[in-house]
């Protein structure tokens, strides 16, 4: 798209006359910018034709409806493959593969409080990754923010019993901090956001493990490659509170699901939304519009780098979590929330209920074990290869709309030689 | 000679002893390391981004080692295949790094999908199926399928410590030093490597297919146009990745031990090559410097940081700050293939 588009998209609805020629009136803010939006996403721009006003708007409304249809519909496509698939490889012991099947479902639906234990900080990193994505930005680095949020909230707790409320929001800001490098980076010397979120990665699981070993009180001394347990503190307001006696639901499930409806809104109803959406369909044409492009990505890195610190404080201020030595591999945490941003296309609603399947499946995993050969590993399959299938969901997405575009550009233009024949 | 006759001393045992110790760490890590960057090289320049580069090392090596245990009770009794049977490893070990190197090609030439969510998602399947095929084969926890690397894997026999007389002349001490740092840890892979590594580079920089290659790396809108196949060429580009990155990983696993995953040597790679501009000689370099930082940081020599108990991690993450410093330096002259990462449409402009 060249950069004169955005600005016809943006200045075009300015013109507007809603069907009735009589009776003309301009956009509210709302649909100015949902309009805008789907002129850039469709790069159809009649400027100032009045005839298209009310077939626009209805073709804007199909638009918007079709996309979250064929969101959702390639959404359950790819969990359908990778759960078939994974099934498929339990074939390899085809004396246990009913029971297998059975079992893991039944585990699932017998454990909901666990899928939803699992499903918080799941779904907090999937609406860092998912917002990040927004700006067109792949956050990659929401394990290592996940990770230094987590280890800066265990030390809040353990070595300066702070309550659990301030204790997050150090290790939110733990997380923005680390989660700005690769912006930074991104921003001033253009350097791939990828790449560099990989190296943050690495950096902080070292920095944690010396954390870990030198903070005075945050070491196990009786399994010395783990952190002590909150509950040995003995102060119950260090620990995130539970509401209820189940010591697997607790206040994270809850966070997340009203920061999902908050980000709803600002990614589409508000103007730091927009601009941010604006920059990740096309950065130049933003910068043309007059949306600063820097500022856009350090500030969906640090929205991101604190929505991921968010759930690794939460996961680890529990009082049964400990952080674990570990020099050879990031955490999986935030590995498991990029299809689940994916799959929802980045959507905060749609990476609400997206995120209890991947949950649930990671929870069903356990009941594999011990049945036949089966073990957990299995649900780790069937995420990677949801994950594999996801990279095609967004381009069955665009195929899609695509394939729309295509259609009416190549009907108008049909229509348009007729007339000319005419 | 005379210089060093310092050495002649009973004191120097020790010290050589360790040069020589991390010296063949050094040379059994770096090359790997360096042929996984390469591997990381040939896929980049062909215009496809390869993050799953650890993936395909553990599936690498997860064949390799899966060969190895296969043919240990016939090496066992005829000592003379040996080396036979860590060559169809080798062999193995390409294959699967080749097979999983399909999933990337496929969805990332035919498909046109993301390439870093399929290299993400490479990186998630390889250790969790290799576990899980051992498991199933040889029974739940049996994810290292052998015990540690089996002793007839490697070749030569480097003259033990305790041979030495308390009092060694410099000759004997000389030897000493050079037959522990080629043999303590030689395997054939190391020959083939360096081999791969010479080869490769010729392959990419000095044939007519290397440069068409590179083209749809830099401009593959212009490669089409005067007759390249630029799907071709990407596959070419991945399979090459593909299969270097499964011998690198075995290789690698040869020296550390097998255990469903490389240790985040394949983004330690990545760094490499990264560091290294996409480029043969600064990729060689770069790898030995970063498999020095590694193996000193693990050798136990380096000083202590000082009030720091196991500060030695911070001498891990080195090699990736380094990346990092450097990434923001080499910014303005980066020579990372203009068209990486962006799947080829024939219609685009």
């Amino acid at each position: 798209m060249k950069a004169t588009d955005i600005n016809a998209a943006l200045n075009a609805p300015l013109s507007y006359l809603d069907g009735n020629p009589k009776k003309p009136r301009k956009l509210n803010k709302w649909e100015y910018r949902n309009l805008a939006a789907y002129r850039l996403l469709t790069s159809s721009l009649p400027v100032g034709e009045n005839e298209n006003s009310l077939s626009e708007r209805k073709a804007h409304r199909r638009f918007f409806i079709k996309s979250m249809g064929i969101t959702i519909l390639s959404s359950i496509l790819c969990i359908a493959f990778g759960l078939l698939l994974g099934f498929l490889l339990m074939l390899m012991d085809p004396s246990h593969i009913g029971t297998g099947i059975q079992s893991f479902f039944s585990y699932g639906i017998n454990n909901l409080p666990r899928v939803i234990y699992t499903a918080g900080p799941l779904l907090l990193c999937a609406l860092s990754v998912g917002f990040c994505y927004k700006c067109g930005l792949f956050n990659i680095g929401a394990p290592g923010q996940y990770m230094i949020a987590g280890m800066v909230s265990i030390i809040c707790a353990l070595n300066l019993h702070l309550p659990w409320f301030v204790s997050i929001l150090i290790a939110m800001a733990s997380g923005a901090l680390v989660g700005s490098i690769p912006g930074l980076l991104k921003a001033y010397f253009n350097i791939n956001e990828v790449i560099t979120s990989i190296m943050v990665n690495w950096i902080v699981l070292f920095v944690n493990n010396v954390l870990l070993n030198n903070v005075p009180g945050v070491l196990n001394e009786k399994n010395p490659t783990k952190s002590l347990a909150l509950s040995t503190v003995g102060d119950p307001l260090v620990m995130l509170p539970s509401f209820t006696s189940d010591k697997y639901i607790n206040l994270t499930i809850v966070i997340g699901i009203v920061l999902a409806v908050v980000l709803f809104f600002v990614v589409f109803k508000t103007t730091f939304g927009y601009r941010l959406r604006a920059v990740g369909f096309n950065r130049d044409a933003a910068r043309y519009a007059g949306i600063s492009s820097k500022r856009n990505i350090i500030l969906s890195f640090v929205v991101g780098g604190l929505l991921a610190g968010l759930g690794g404080a939460c996961f680890y201020l529990l009082g049964n979590a400990q952080y674990t030595y570990n020099i050879s591999s990031v955490d999986q945490m935030g590995f498991d929330a990029i299809p689940i941003a994916l799959l929802a296309n980045n959507n905060p609603i749609g990476i609400l209920f997206t995120t209890f399947f991947i949950s649930f499946i990671k929870v069903s995993g356990i009941g594999l074990q011990g049945v036949g050969t089966y073990n957990d590993k299995f649900a780790e399959i069937m995420i990677a290869l949801i994950l594999y299938g996801s990279a095609f969901a967004v381009l069955i997405n665009t195929v899609f709309l695509k394939g729309g575009r295509t259609l009416k550009k190549g009907k108008k233009e049909k229509e348009g030689k007729e007339n000319g024949n005419a | 000679m005379e210089m060093l006759s310092f050495l002649a001393d009973g004191a120097a045992i020790v010290p050589v002893a360790q040069a020589a110790s991390i010296l063949s760490t050094l040379i059994v890590i770096a090359l790997p390391l360096i042929l996984v960057a390469f591997a990381g090289m040939s896929a980049e320049r062909s215009g496809v981004i390869n993050l799953g580069l650890e993936g395909m090392m553990v599936l690498g090596a997860f064949a390799g080692f899966f060969v190895l245990k296969m043919f240990t009770p016939l090496v066992e009794s005829h000592p003379s295949l040996a080396q036979l049977a860590v060559l169809l490893a080798i062999l193995a070990s390409a294959l699967l790094g080749w097979i999983s190197s399909l999933l990337l090609s496929f969805a990332s030439i035919k498909l046109k999908a993301n390439q870093v969510i399929v290299g993400t998602a490479i990186n998630i399947i390889a250790p969790a199926l290799a576990t899980l095929v051992a498991w199933a084969i040889f029974g739940q926890g049996m994810t290292a399928m052998t015990d540690g690397t089996p002793a007839w894997v490697s070749i030569g026999k480097a003259i033990p410590q305790s041979s030495l007389p308390s009092d060694p002349s410099v000759g004997e001490l000389v030897r000493f030093f050079f037959s522990n740092m080629f043999f303590q840890n030689f395997f054939l892979t190391t020959p083939i490597i360096l081999a791969l590594i010479v080869l490769v580079s010729l392959f990419l920089f000095k044939t007519k297919t290397g440069l068409r290659l590179r083209a749809c790396g830099e401009n593959p809108q212009a490669a089409d146009t005067v007759g390249i196949n630029v799907g071709r060429m990407r596959f070419l580009g991945t399979s090459l990745s593909g299969i270097l990155s499964g011998l690198g990983g075995f290789a690698i696993c040869l020296a550390i031990g097998y255990e469903a995953t490389v240790i985040g040597f394949g983004f330690l790679a990545l760094a490499v090559m990264i560091f290294g501009n996409w480029k043969p000689l600064p990729i060689v370099l770069g790898g030995f410097v970063f498999a020095f930082a590694r193996v000193l940081a693990n050798s136990g020599i380096l000083p202590d940081i000082p009030g720091l108990t196991r500060g030695d991690d911070l001498y891990l993450c080195l090699p990736y700050l380094l990346t990092l410093i450097v990434l923001v330096f080499a910014s303005r002259h980066s020579h990372a293939p203009k068209a990486e990462g962006i799947p080829y449409d024939k219609s685009a402009r």
